[in-house]
């Protein structure tokens, strides 16, 4: 399991673009293509190379009326699921 | 069952949303192809500061793929600048190169800017004939050096031929030559006309009777009898929906070939040209339908056509008239692949 501490970082290699109400994620090479919804969205756009994992977290729960247990377990689904993906990986924990 | 793929490029064609550019970096060329359909252009090319916009403007667009062309798109000198502005928005490159002036710090270059592809021109299969289409004498070497490079270093290679009069004997030859040095091949019997409609360099491609002597598993991705037909004329198509061409002057097109000027981006934002103000003629482009090409659209000779609406602006001005010089084309190509059937039924 990841840690709360953990700084996720984009993986440049993907070609990231909004498409309506979609983001989409091209990959770098062969046909790969990943979708996010609106949450996923946000998560994605929470991350920029300096937030630590509990940090976006507050975002989520600031965010959305959800509650942080539940957001926490749903956030770390879907990073787990991008990190799987090749679509993020970590900075060294703190 | 449609894939995540076709689902998302069906949003861009719905929105028509801008998904693949090609974009003329530059016309200025070391090479001068006998038939080159660019005339010489003023040099006020877009700035670095100008195509750093341009590629900001595309990535919020939502487009992914960006060809950049030329002319030759070395001959810029801040060419290394635009492969890393491109780099920088995320967009997959293609490079459409003369291959002439490409050496291990290009290369480098490419690597670094995630270059995924590269289309190199070849107009022969022996310098004699590649230098003399060209009128660049050196640049058949030059380009064989640069695909072993661009290929060892793991970035793919298609070898673009458009046969012609002076290299139709060397076809066999030079598809022989591009499976020895390991890469694509793609060959193409259509001249276009120059971006003026002038199509007095259409008189360089085959004569029917010439066409009907080629081996139709050469031609295009190789029309072999039951196979390939399907990729007949295109009566209509995405050019001004999810494709677009931009000129080295920010010019902007619904396709490379389909040169209609919808807009520059130098005084309007791409959003006000592609989607909010949208030139009449873009407006009718999208709304065609295949069966506006009324002549075409029943023609027995649609499966070997490869007029594309593009093309036939060039030569005629509407894009619902047929391509004369593509009808011709199209006799001696089911000729052609008639003959080809009864020799391997």
């Amino acid at each position: 399991m990841v840690s709360l501490n953990a700084i996720p970082l984009r993986n440049d290699s993907f070609a990231v673009r909004e498409i309506g109400e979609e983001t989409v994620f091209f990959a770098d090479k062969g046909d790969e293509l990943h979708t996010l919804n609106e949450i996923g969205a946000f998560i994605w756009n929470t991350i920029d190379g300096k937030r630590m994992l509990h940090e976006i977290l507050d975002c989520i729960v600031d965010e959305y009326e959800v509650s942080k247990e539940i957001a926490e377990k749903d956030m770390l689904h879907f990073i787990s699921e991008l990190e799987t993906k090749g679509i993020i990986n970590f900075k060294q924990e703190k | 069952m449609k894939s995540l793929r076709d689902e998302v490029n069906l949003k861009y064609f719905r929105a028509q949303i801008i998904q693949t550019v090609l974009f003329e970096v530059t016309h200025r060329c070391p090479s001068d192809c006998i038939h080159c359909l660019l005339l010489k252009t003023p040099k006020d090319e877009l700035t670095l500061d100008e195509i750093e916009n341009l590629f900001h403007q595309l990535r919020d667009e939502g487009t992914v793929n960006i060809g950049l062309s030329g002319g030759e798109p070395f001959m810029r000198k801040d060419f290394p600048e635009i492969l890393e502005l491109a780099a920088r928005d995320n967009f997959f490159l293609t490079l459409v190169t003369t291959g002439t002036m490409i050496n291990h710090h290009e290369v480098n270059l490419l690597l670094k800017s995630r270059v995924r592809n590269v289309e190199i021109s070849l107009l022969g299969a022996n310098s004699a004939t590649h230098d003399t289409i060209m009128r660049f004498s050196g640049a058949f070497n030059r380009m064989i050096k640069a695909v072993n490079l661009l290929r060892d270093n793991g970035i793919g290679v298609l070898l673009k031929t458009t046969v012609l009069r002076q290299n139709k004997q060397e076809l066999p030859a030079m598809a022989k030559l591009a499976h020895e040095l390991k890469v694509g091949f793609q060959s193409n019997i259509s001249v276009l006309p120059q971006e003026n409609g002038d199509c007095t360099i259409q008189e360089l491609a085959l004569s029917e009777d010439e066409v009907a002597g080629l081996d139709p598993s050469l031609v295009y991705g190789g029309l072999i009898p039951g196979e390939n037909l399907k990729d007949g004329a295109i009566l209509a198509c995405t050019a001004g929906i999810t494709n677009a061409g931009i000129s080295p002057q920010g010019d902007i097109f619904p396709c490379i070939i389909l040169r209609y000027k919808i807009g520059n981006i130098r005084n309007r934002t791409l959003k006000d040209i592609w989607h909010d103000n949208p030139d009449p003629f873009l407006s009718r482009l999208r709304e065609f339908q295949e069966e506006d090409a009324a002549e075409c659209f029943n023609c027995k000779l649609k499966p070997f056509c490869r007029r594309c609406p593009g093309s036939v602006y060039l030569e005629t001005g509407d894009i619902g008239k047929p391509s004369p010089a593509s009808c011709v084309l199209a006799k001696g190509l089911m000729r052609a692949y008639n003959a080809y059937q009864r020799r391997c039924p």
